[in-house]
């Protein structure tokens, strides 16, 4: 192995790791994190402890900037070590060519004998541009893969940190209000984000203490209450049984007082229902059969609206009947059948509601073209996929004629997504009869009895039609030319994506053909004579900063030159003018170097 | 006398190749941010290629002339006629470009006009206001639907004007392609500085030639007298790093004196003429404080080898 080429791979190892470290120490002072602070504090009156939660930050002394988002502890660690990696690979070029630099146009002259270094540069020169190769598929590999990794994980950590602090502040107001149901709700979110936080656990636990002790209390109270109002209602019962001869309310109340009284009363309100009973039966049938009657005519009718479709109607009737005839098996059985039938018709608000706050896909639009050459175009405000389902918040559409006309616009607000591939539009409210469907601002929308909308993207698909995904630094190559077909089977345009992925293209040949250039430069600007300059030394530090820039403005201008080829020619031929711009760079940068060799 | 010849080629291929490349992405930029090919012709373009050159002959100059310092790693060069020639050649560019395309540029047009390219059918995707269109003619968009912050909004026709005013006044670069278009930090601020040099530039033409003449050969001066700075490090790669950073200095200076400095001191300063020429005489000034500092350093050197020999 020549000693240029050994010299050049641990420079290079050298340069790499001191950049990292670098990197690793500004992330470490850059760092702003939030985290729970808090202790339990005694409650005189009652002799219970509660606690005093607050969200306290931590700052690194480089992380004075105020857009900078807090990160919640629990990642301190990883997000330093994925934002030194990231910092490494946006800067990797420059470090690279730093490193080139001083390998070639200073330390290789000083170890070499001045008198031979030429000839040791044109010995070394293929063995080098190979390592510049293997170099070119590591930077490959690191933009394309881990860079797109790590940044989509300081992306998540981010929204993380952000939906963690936003659950705590609203647990730590519930809390306050006494309300330890919803805190508990509220911090076992916390908990879901920052699954090690003792403190937090603490608290979820003393919540579901405390939420237990006031249901035992409630129900001791219960207790209290229905063992005074179990007597109420026999009392009731008997006078209605003797005096007012009412024996359908002299049943009715001692069927209550059995339900809640027990031992002897309990026996007492039996037998007086019992006698009742007996007394009914001596009555004229007629009224005993009008309430039948209802009670079937209601059930028959629920039955008839489910077997009609009108699974709507039918989910509400039998959830009346099922709780005014909770005794009722038939009806049990009819309420699970059309609550299985609504869900797949309908679904319920409560399911997006807990769900609202997570995170997910805002301002998704696209349009899709119908066979009968009209167009609908389709605004949705957030979508979030959960191991429940897919849902989507304010769903806004346009139908437009093939000429261009307006037919139909509606808005809906909650959508769900099917097994069928289409957006489910009707939601109903589980416990109250409301429903929530289309609302249309124009046109006329009763021509389908459920509101679906069809011709919806594939749930992987609505990231790149979001506002963020189309330009989302975060994607790798092939995800680029994935979305490039979505974009355009949804009425976007194909340049836009075009143009970021030639820049992105570009990125290994530009790697390559500058460490090429920046052999032949750096031996051209080498050091004359076995003297170290001293002066020069502190001033390698402004190298990579110099470079970084240069880089940049080069990168920058590289990225206009191939845009006004894509927008002149398209895709195919710009590809091919590039793959020769290329080429002559590649050619120029070997004959610079083999020029400095002679 | 061969060397220093070579170097002045040197400086003038190394000034056209800069000049050019500086229009050509100068046009690139437009395009791309203006993005309607109609409205971007060859001929459009050379109508304000002098407006253009203008504003990049200042940078061209002051770089070229200390480039062209680095010949010296290859030829041999006379320091003296090296150094008179490329002060004479350069001013004469200078001056007499700034005048001769000033000329041309008071009569052409400032700035390319340019126009959106919209395509129907599509969502041509802005960043808050998406917009999809049937059909255009050239001064409408028909049956349109936007989306802002309301929602999804339906209009028969807008007129195409009150788009592109909106999208091309607007200083973040062309919507589409936000992110490739938007220029690194480090180029935003020299060209915030650029264009400050250049006012000032043309602020003293408009005086006089005679203050022109004088700024102009302060800048080539000082440009000049960055090369015995450059051979202090003894290191030439970390001579052309430092040549970089002191060109950039040298607009980034330009732009904090004109901001903080200069009012500060204007009240001291006793005649109009030194008024309308503090900042070439600065740069005069310290162009010779360097030059002396030079020969005196050089002066101890040689005294020292003598001792040596």
């Amino acid at each position: 192995m020549s000693m240029v080429f050994r010299k050049t791979l641990s420079i290079l190892i050298l340069v790499y790791l001191a950049g990292f470290i670098c990197f690793f120490v500004f992330s470490a002072l850059s760092f702003h994190g939030i985290y729970v602070k808090g202790m339990e504090r005694e409650q005189t009156e009652e002799n219970q402890y509660t606690y005093e939660l607050s969200l306290a930050e931590t700052k690194g002394v480089l992380a004075s900037r105020a857009e900078s988002p807090g990160i919640i502890q629990a990642f301190k660690l990883s997000w330093i070590i994925n934002r030194s990696i990231l910092l490494f690979s946006e800067y990797f070029i420059a470090i690279h060519l730093s490193g080139i630099f001083l390998c070639f146009s200073l330390i290789c002259p000083y170890v070499s004998n001045p008198a031979e270094s030429n000839a040791l540069f044109t010995n070394s020169l293929g063995k080098s541009v190979v390592l510049m190769i293997f170099l070119t598929f590591v930077y490959t590999g690191m933009s394309e893969g881990i860079s797109v990794t790590v940044r989509n994980r300081l992306k998540n950590q981010e929204i993380n940190s952000k939906i963690a602090a936003d659950m705590f502040e609203k647990g730590n107001a519930v809390l306050a209000k006494g309300d330890f149901g919803s805190a508990d709700n509220f911090f076992s979110s916390y908990l879901e984000i920052d699954r090690d936080n003792k403190l937090i656990r603490n608290v979820v636990a003393w919540t579901e203490a405390r939420m237990m002790i006031r249901k035992k209390n409630t129900r001791q109270n219960d207790k209290e209450v229905s063992a005074g109002r179990d007597l109420d209602y026999y009392k009731q019962a008997e006078q209605f049984y003797n005096s007012a001869h009412d024996y359908f309310s002299s049943f009715y109340y001692a069927f209550l007082a059995s339900q809640t009284g027990e031992g002897t009363l309990k026996k007492r309100a039996l037998r007086l229902m019992a006698r009742s009973r007996d007394k009914l039966s001596e009555l004229e049938s007629q009224e005993k059969d009008k309430e039948r009657h209802a009670y079937f005519m209601r059930k028959m009718n629920a039955l008839e609206n489910l077997r009609k479709g009108d699974v709507y109607s039918a989910y509400y009737e039998f959830k009346n009947l099922k709780e005014e005839y909770p005794a009722e098996k038939d009806v049990e059985l009819l309420f699970e059948e059309s609550r299985k039938a609504a869900e797949q018709n309908f679904f319920f608000t409560d399911e997006l509601e807990k769900i609202k706050n997570l995170k997910g896909v805002d301002a998704i639009l696209y349009l899709v073209k119908r066979e009968d050459g009209g167009i609908v175009i389709v605004s949705i405000d957030k979508y979030i996929q959960t191991e429940d389902g897919r849902y989507f918040f304010n769903i806004e559409v346009m139908e437009l004629a093939q000429n261009g006309d307006l037919l139909t616009h509606y808005k809906v607000p909650y959508g769900k997504y099917t097994s069928r591939g289409y957006i489910n539009l009707d939601a109903i409210e589980r416990n109250r009869k409301k429903m929530y469907g289309p609302e249309y601002l124009f046109g006329d929308g009763k021509r389908e009895k459920l509101s679906v909308l069809r011709e919806v993207p594939r749930p992987e698909e609505f990231f790149p039609l979001s506002s963020r995904g189309l330009k989302d630094s975060g994607l790798s190559i092939v995800s680029l030319f994935k979305i490039r077909g979505i974009a355009e089977k949804y009425g976007y345009l194909r340049q836009s994506i075009d143009a970021s992925i030639i820049s992105r293209i570009k990125l290994p040949f530009e790697f390559f053909i500058l460490s090429i250039y920046a052999m032949g430069l750096g031996w051209f600007f080498r050091i004359r004579n076995k003297r170290i300059p001293f002066l020069s030394i502190p001033l390698i530090i402004v190298i990579p900063f110099v470079l970084h820039h240069l880089v940049s403005v080069f990168n920058y201008s590289s990225d206009q030159l191939y845009m006004f080829l894509l927008f002149k020619t398209g895709l195919i031929p710009a590809l091919s003018i590039f793959v020769g711009i290329q080429g002559l760079l590649l050619f120029i940068a070997l004959v610079v170097v083999s020029e400095n060799g002679k | 006398m061969k060397g220093s010849i070579l170097q002045f080629l040197i400086f003038l291929l190394l000034f056209l190749s800069l000049i050019t490349v500086f229009c050509l992405f100068a046009y690139f930029h437009w395009f791309d941010t203006g993005y309607h090919p109609g409205s971007m012709s060859t001929a459009g373009f050379l109508q304000v290629l002098p407006a253009i050159i203008l504003r990049f002959l200042p940078l061209s100059i002051v770089v070229s002339v200390v480039i062209s310092f680095f010949a010296t790693l290859k030829f041999r060069i006379n320091r003296f006629v090296s150094f008179l020639l490329i002060l004479a050649g350069a001013t004469a560019i200078y001056f007499f470009g700034f005048i001769g395309i000033s000329s041309i540029a008071g009569t052409a047009r400032k700035s390319m006009s340019q126009s959106v390219a919209f395509y129907p059918g599509r969502i041509n995707p802005f960043e808050k206001q998406p917009i999809y269109f049937e059909k255009a003619d050239n001064d409408k968009l028909y049956k349109t639907v936007l989306r802002d912050n309301a929602g999804l909004v339906y209009r028969d026709e807008i007129k195409r004007r009150s788009l592109e005013k909106v999208i091309l006044s607007n200083s973040d670069p062309n919507p589409y392609y936000a992110d490739l278009l938007t220029p690194p930090g480090f180029l935003k601020l020299l060209s915030r500085d650029l264009d400050r040099f250049n006012l000032e530039i043309k602020r003293l033409s408009l005086k006089s030639d005679y203050y022109l003449l004088f700024f102009i050969a302060s800048q080539i001066l000082f440009a000049l007298s960055l090369w015995s700075l450059l051979r202090i490090p003894r290191w030439p790669l970390i001579a052309v790093i430092l040549s970089l950073v002191l060109i950039r200095a040298l607009f980034a200076f330009y732009s904090y004196w004109d901001a903080e400095i200069l009012n500060k001191i204007l009240p001291f300063v006793p005649s109009d003429m030194v008024k309308d020429n503090v900042f070439p005489l600065l740069l005069l000034v310290v162009s010779l404080v360097i030059f002396l500092l030079d020969g005196v350093i050089s002066g101890i050197r040689r005294s020292r080898r003598g001792r040596t020999q």
